[in-house]
């Protein structure tokens, strides 16, 4: 071998030596210092991180642990967008939908606005029954920033403007967005249930919330109840909506069993999903369920109070038609009927195709006396769910209130 | 006057919410622990399950059998069995790849009050397995996986540890209890997530005493343990008995000597990266003169390593050193095939023991601190843990150098020790990418 020959083989040899010796000397270092071996995040990384863990744990108290990293995050940049956009996603988590709107302004203020301040905006704007302007932002998103974020924001706007069939286009559309991944795609297959079951189409919403399952676990177990809960399943959607329940005591899925139980006139779960969503209630301090709690006290008897009064908290911070129809319906069982019409026209403003929506107006108008629309009302609600007749009889028995007064919870 | 008496009902809602502890990991956490104790005879599973106010909401549902909107205690604890017989077909534990068998020690439960007047659960249970004919000393390999709750969110931690006379080798569990048993959760530290893991364990010998472990000692009876229900298709055992087969469990000093010397042998006679290496050491120059340096130069350099790790001097991450060893194998290969015969074998073998070394502290530090080995007892477990390593290597020596002097001999060594040497930096280098990708 000549010197050239020798010199390379010392460098190909001493390389790695090298590169051992000093993968040894980091390793003891680290090992010393206890860094971790994860690299390292960015403070807006994980403040994302957090946001969205936190939102998976459904529990509104996990947010105050988010606050210090926010704070320290305006301090490092306190005129930044990123920093506005951040604070505005914790605010909307948190369902103050105004302030959020109003820092989000201000980041599309300081430059263009990217993809997920224009989403959030146009969340905002839904949540604050500021529709038209709504249909505004998304449409600059669709434009600017075409995928699956802007398609199904779109998507969900066609359905509250009564085009159901323009919204499952868009949403299928959505599904071969480019870049999409499996979550976000099993998402929109649960978007897809919910429409084909509102339209009446169980089979239909039973094939997405299918192929959901494997990437949505509890989102697609509730889809999936709902749909045996139209079938008539009822059995079978309590058993899921428990299964639900069991992973995460949330009190959507709480609210689900109550009203199955209800519906299949099951005394002894309608007490059971009480008692649970009652404890519920209690731990909600920051009432981001208000509208649940409000839609579940609102047919207990004697409760219709309570039941406004959390309505009408929720209709003055998120102000959108399901909001107005809650506070609608809350205000008729409190025997308010001039008030429950007037957030119940409010409510069918843009002629929503959602059957429960639509057969709580019919019921509303036809005791203030509109019995023309309510017919109409009721007949569309119906041909799309024809289990939600009799659905104002249904109420709670007495002695679920009784139950709810006599017992202290610490007993459970 | 309405709208007052609202405001009035809110104003107490939102007080009681307010003066109230909340659950440290959020009321809708179902957190859970398990503490997997391995003895010469068979594991120990120390479980509790901590369930925060909405869960403990939703499992009073279904405790309550009556239906009567009340959980009593005897439904509580009714509850709790059927939990804790569950937990049977729930965990699953295998040793060799074969399933074994749980039997249910004991079990209990305790609420307390919680947030919002709300109760929070504390469900405990022991479990225990025996190996049975699977293993008469010697080593196992054991699995574990916790299917329960799949979905829930919380805290899921695992922990490992071994009795006396027993040496974790290689495990994927930790050995530190970070939440202290579900009573104190790190701050700042997010969710633990672990409910799996696997792990190399060194028996020794099984005697019947040491068939039981300390776990369910430290609990106080529940007050209404006397509606438990008979104890048929369970190990019933009361505490005294647990603590009298603890006593006696312990073994001799002289036994745990043994079981770290065998350890010692395991661990080289199954480190094949290591044999690699000395390969690599010995086709460098074949004088015997020269190799009893080269080896002597190794052990001492791998000695000093593993003594300053297993004292936890130093110890660095097994993400590094295990990349690292391999690299050795490649480079000693790749001096074989340059500049066979170098005369820094000796220094060579110096600076690269010192990284194999950390590579044998890892189950002798983990075993230590598994026995709570301290001052003389610990000295001599080193020593004793680094005479296996050291006998396992000088019997491999004596037994490879004569046969390679002689083959020295033959026309054909010279190429066939290039190809080995060719294969041993191949080697190094696939395993080098391979751990380097798997850290």
């Amino acid at each position: 071998m000549n010197e050239t020959g020798l010199r390379l083989a010392r460098l190909l040899v001493g390389l790695p030596l090298l590169v051992a010796v000093l993968a040894t000397a980091a390793g003891a270092v680290a090992g010393e210092s206890g860094v971790a071996a994860e690299p390292a995040a960015t403070l807006p990384e994980r403040i994302e991180r957090a946001l969205q863990r936190t939102r998976g744990t459904a529990d509104p108290r996990r947010y105050a642990e988010i606050e210090p990293l926010l704070q320290e995050q305006e301090r490092r940049a306190p005129n930044a967008a990123q920093s506005k956009v951040l604070r505005a996603w914790y605010d909307m988590s948190l369902h103050r939908f105004a302030p959020a709107l109003v820092l989000l302004r201000e980041a599309q203020a300081l430059g263009a606005p990217d993809a997920i301040s224009l989403g959030l905006t146009s969340d905002a704007l839904v949540e604050l029954g500021r529709y038209d302007e709504a249909v505004r932002v998304t449409q600059r998103m669709l434009d600017r920033y075409p995928g699956l974020p802007a398609m199904t924001r779109a998507a969900h706007l066609r359905f509250l403007y009564n085009d159901l069939d323009g919204a499952i286009e868009l949403y299928r559309a959505a599904l071969d967005a480019p870049g999409a991944d499996a979550t976000a795609r099993a998402w929109v297959h649960l978007q897809l249930a919910d429409l084909h079951l509102q339209a009446g189409q169980p089979a239909a919403a039973e094939r997405h919330a299918a192929a959901a399952r494997p990437y949505s676990g509890l989102a697609a177990l509730l889809a999936l109840g709902r749909i045996r809960a139209q079938q008539g399943r009822s059995a079978e959607a309590l058993a899921l909506f428990r299964e639900a329940l069991r992973a995460q005591p949330s009190p959507e899925y709480a609210f689900a069993a109550y009203e199955v139980a209800r519906e299949a006139s099951n005394t002894t779960e309608v007490l059971r999903q009480q008692r649970l969503l009652e404890g519920m209630a209690r731990l909600d301090g920051s009432q981001l369920y208000a509208r649940i709690f409000a839609a579940f006290l609102a047919d207990l008897p004697g409760r219709s109070g309570e039941a406004v009064a959390l309505a009408q908290r929720e209709y003055e911070t998120r102000p959108d038609l399901y909001s107005h129809i809650g506070l609608a319906w809350a205000l008729y069982r409190d025997g308010d009927l001039r008030g429950a019409a007037e957030h119940c026209r409010a409510a069918l403003r843009l002629d929503t195709p959602d059957p429960l929506l639509r057969y709580r107006g019919a019921v509303i108008l036809r005791a203030a006396g509109d019995t023309e629309r309510a017919q109409t009302l009721q007949r569309q609600a119906l041909a799309a769910q024809p289990r939600l007749a009799g659905y104002e009889q249904r109420g709670a028995a007495g002695s679920v209130t009784r139950f709810a007064i006599q017992h202290d919870a610490r007993r459970y | 006057m309405r709208g007052a008496i609202r405001a009035i009902l809110c104003a107490l809602l939102a007080c009681g919410v307010a003066a109230a502890s909340a659950h440290p990991l959020g009321n809708s956490t179902v957190n859970r622990w398990a503490q997997l104790t391995v003895s010469p005879s068979g594991i120990d599973i120390d479980y509790v399950l901590d369930l925060a106010e909405l869960p403990t909401l939703v499992e009073s549902a279904a405790a309550d059998r009556d239906g009567d909107g009340e959980t009593s205690s005897a439904e509580w604890s009714a509850y709790s069995r059927r939990w804790a017989l569950g937990l049977r077909e729930a965990l699953q534990v295998q040793v060799d790849g074969r399933p074994l068998a749980l039997q249910l020690v004991k079990q209990r439960w305790r609420r307390a009050d919680g947030e919002a007047g709300l109760s929070v659960l504390r469900l405990e249970a022991t479990l225990h397995a025996d190996y049975g004919d699977r293993a008469r000393g010697g080593a196992i390999e054991f699995a574990y996986n916790d299917r329960t709750r799949a979905g829930s969110f919380g805290w899921k931690e695992v922990v490992l540890r071994a009795t006396d006379r027993v040496a974790i080798v290689q495990s994927t569990l930790a050995r530190e209890d970070r939440s202290r048993r579900l009573t104190q959760y790190p701050a700042a530290a997010g969710y633990s997530s672990v409910t799996s893991g696997t792990a190399r364990i060194a028996l020794a010998l099984a005697t019947p005493a040491a068939a039981s472990i300390a776990a369910a000692a430290a609990a106080p009876a529940h007050d209404d343990a006397k509606a438990a229900p008979p104890p048929s298709p369970v190990i019933a055992r009361d505490r005294q008995t647990d603590d009298a087969a603890v006593a006696s469990a312990r073994a001799p000093r002289a036994s745990i000597l043994a079981s770290y010397f065998r350890l010692g042998m395991h661990h080289i006679a199954t480190g094949w990266d290591h044999l690699l290496f000395l390969l690599g050491l010995l086709l460098l120059r074949l004088e015997l003169r020269r190799i009893a340096l080269v080896v002597t130069a190794f052990t001492v350099a791998h000695s000093l390593t593993l003594g300053i790790a297993a004292a936890g001097w130093v110890r660095p991450p097994a993400i590094w050193i295990e990349p690292a060893i391999a690299l050795t194998i490649a480079y000693v290969g790749l001096l074989v095939l340059v500049q066979r015969g170098t005369r820094h074998g000796a220094v060579l073998a110096f600076l690269f023991g010192l990284i194999h070394g950390f590579g044998f502290a890892g189950a002798l530090a983990e075993s230590a601190a598994d026995h709570a080995l301290r001052g003389s007892e610990f000295l001599l477990s080193l020593a004793s843990f680094n005479l296996g390593i050291e006998a396992i290597q000088l019997a491999i020596v004596c037994s490879a150098v004569p046969l390679l002097v002689a083959a020295a001999r033959r026309a054909w060594f010279a190429p066939a020790a290039r190809t080995v040497a060719a294969g041993l930096t191949l080697a190094g280098v696939g395993v080098f990418a391979v751990r380097l990708a798997t850290a």
